[in-house]
């Protein structure tokens, strides 16, 4: 095999093509490129001079040393893809996005619109709110009233265990939505029990012309107790349906 | 067969309301041992003069072991309810409502 010297050009890169460049300084080369085969620089002796380099050839050479291509010699194609790969990543992640509120949005009329509005509420809350709407007119006078009678509180009482128990029973419904929700209203129905329960035994006897006004439950203060627990129940419902998502 | 006797003549009344002294009972009555007891059935006196049981109290003393028993004729099975006939169906009434409760989470 010959040793031949080779004159190696630097070559820069154009729109059109390589251009031969002789003054132009390498600093890096990539590949030579010698009549069509490619020859690895880092394999050739260099010279003093960095473009004079001994190769073994058979032939005389031509030698045409290739720039490295920079990044953005290489990049178009590059940029292209990953402009492609984002804008294909931000349409997948508004479609995912818009899925997603969707879904909530669905969720969220399904809790609240359908089964809060149209289920639960008319048939767990609604008679129980109107009930005690109309206890305010319809609790018994208290002991301290002359037209108190035993007969109208026993009266009440058996009406009102008979209605608290059926809205006791509706209520369960409303764990159906959320465990905490039941949780919260049975205890709120349960005060009412027991504040109705406390009031009626206190004054099962009828007007009592000897009753200290000091030592007993009155009738308006049941009803404020009564309209405090309805509203601590609004309270816990208005929460739950804050806080549907 | 081990009989244990709840007698309500000693332990206040006549209301029996509020979840807390349901509970606060249980604990001194130490109904859990009771109901881990299989072979020990209760038996519960509440007297005539009761003028009500709420379900706050009911359930906070009776509550836990309904939910355990699982069906109205396990609970009522162990706890034997002696009391006029007004309470005996509210008591039904706050069992059925322990069930249905137990039910729905389980």
């Amino acid at each position: 095999m010959n040793s031949v010297r080779a004159t190696i050009l630097p070559v820069s890169l154009s729109p059109h093509g390589p251009i031969v460049d002789p003054t132009a300084r390498v600093d890096r080369w990539h590949t030579v490129e010698a009549d069509g085969i490619f020859v690895d620089w880092t394999r050739l002796p260099l010279s003093t001079s960095p473009r004079v380099a001994e190769i073994a050839y058979s032939d005389p050479l031509k030698v045409l040393l290739v720039n490295e291509k920079t990044f953005w010699d290489q990049s178009p194609a590059i940029i292209s893809c990953l402009a492609l790969l984002v804008s294909l990543g931000g349409v997948l992640y508004n479609a995912r996005a818009a899925r997603t509120k969707d879904k909530q949005a669905r969720t969220q009329s399904i809790n609240d619109e359908f089964w809060m509005r149209k289920v639960l509420f008319p048939l767990s809350i609604e008679p129980a709110l109107a009930y005690y709407s109309s206890v305010q007119t319809s609790l018994p006078k208290d002991r301290f009233q002359q037209d108190a009678t035993a007969e109208a509180v026993e009266k009440f009482l058996v009406e009102f265990t008979a209605a608290q128990a059926g809205f006791r029973g509706s209520a369960v419904a409303l764990g159906l939505m959320n465990p905490a929700l039941l949780t919260a209203v049975s205890l709120d129905l349960e005060d009412i029990e027991d504040t109705i329960n406390v009031y009626c035994y206190e004054n099962k006897a009828g007007y009592d012309s000897a009753a200290d006004p000091g030592g007993s439950v009155t009738r308006e203060e049941t009803l404020a107790s009564l309209r405090q627990s309805v509203v601590n129940l609004l309270k816990h419902i208005k929460k739950y349906q804050e806080g549907l998502k | 067969m081990k009989n244990v006797k709840i007698d309500f003549k000693s332990l206040g009344g006549p209301v029996y309301s509020g979840r807390p002294r349901g509970v606060a009972l249980r604990e001194r009555l130490a109904l859990d041992n009771l109901d881990e007891d299989q072979s020990t059935v209760v038996s519960v006196c509440v007297p005539d003069s009761t003028y009500s049981m709420t379900s706050s109290f009911f359930l906070g003393l009776f509550g836990p072991s309904v939910a355990r028993a699982g069906s109205r004729e396990a609970f009522f099975g162990k706890y034997h309810f002696q009391a006029k006939p007004v309470l005996q169906k509210a008591f039904d009434g706050y069992v059925d409502i322990a069930l249905q409760t137990t039910r729905l989470f389980n």
